[in-house]
């Protein structure tokens, strides 16, 4: 009982480590406490409200403002690079070879086939990472609205 | 009665109350909450963990308090003690010499509406 409500405190308070961490530390000695005081658990828990109401109270003295604009530009850039990305590959793709460019000539041609390393599937990779980070940055965004 | 004039009153002072205290001497939370109640519990009522220690959390954070840990006397067992800092003792000074103002001047507003409707 305890430690599941101390462990949802945590997860309700977007704090970071350190603070996060003396919280928790510090309603490890509230029941300890408690406890040696001769109250139980049930007690302490029952006063101690929800681990939302807590975690609120919490927040609304300390200084910590949740960054929305960190979430939104880390969004708004990781957008940016998969479209930019997505849109380099496309192009690359476009500048490939037809497909019956090779044999459908008349006479020989100057088709020049260019070899050397594809990089294209880098964009691709490159663009889904962007959108893996899109994804994440909107699930913050989310979180903390 | 618990309405929300009376929470604000309440919620005030409690700042200034913990401070008092912590200035006469260094204790831990579960200390702190104790005395509070036992002074205060009848009229304030107001000393649970979940309004104090995040009072005692921005007060750590506006410099007014500093915290150590020790081995309680009692059962030894590790404690946060909050103690003020030379800014604390300077914020209590403030904070009082402020109540002590306010209070006056409210409480001739109390008395002078007291007298009238004798």
């Amino acid at each position: 009982m305890k430690q599941e409500y101390i462990h949802q405190v945590g997860r309700a308070l977007p704090l970071p480590g350190k603070q996060k961490r003396e919280v928790l530390r510090d309603l490890e000695e509230i029941f300890a406490s408690a406890g040696e005081h001769g109250e139980s658990e049930a007690q302490v828990l029952d006063r101690l409200g929800s681990p939302e109401e807590y975690a609120k109270e919490v927040l609304a003295q300390t200084g910590y403002a949740p960054r929305p604009e960190k979430a939104a530009l880390g969004l708004a850039l990781s957008t940016l690079v998969c479209g930019v990305c997505l849109a380099l590959f496309l192009w690359s793709q476009s500048g490939r070879l037809p497909e019956n460019a090779i044999g459908g000539a008349a006479g020989s041609t100057n088709i020049q086939v260019m070899g050397g390393t594809d990089l294209s599937p880098l964009l691709l990779v490159a663009a889904a990472v962007g959108l893996v980070c899109a994804v994440w940055f909107t699930w913050r965004l989310r979180r903390k609205g | 009665m618990e309405n929300k004039t009376v929470r604000q009153f309440k919620k005030g002072s409690l700042e200034m109350v913990l401070l008092c205290l912590i200035a006469q001497r260094e204790t831990y939370g579960y200390e702190l909450l104790t005395t509070l109640n036992d002074k205060a519990g009848s009229v304030l009522g107001w000393a649970r963990e979940g309004t104090v220690y995040p009072i005692l959390y921005r007060l750590q954070e506006q410099g007014l308090l500093k915290t150590r840990m020790a081995p309680s006397p009692a059962n030894g067992g590790m404690k946060k003690y909050y103690s003020l800092t030379p800014q604390g003792e300077e914020a209590l000074g403030q904070l009082t010499s402020f109540w002590e103002d306010f209070s006056r001047c409210v409480d001739g507003f109390v008395q002078e509406y007291k007298e009238a409707s004798r």
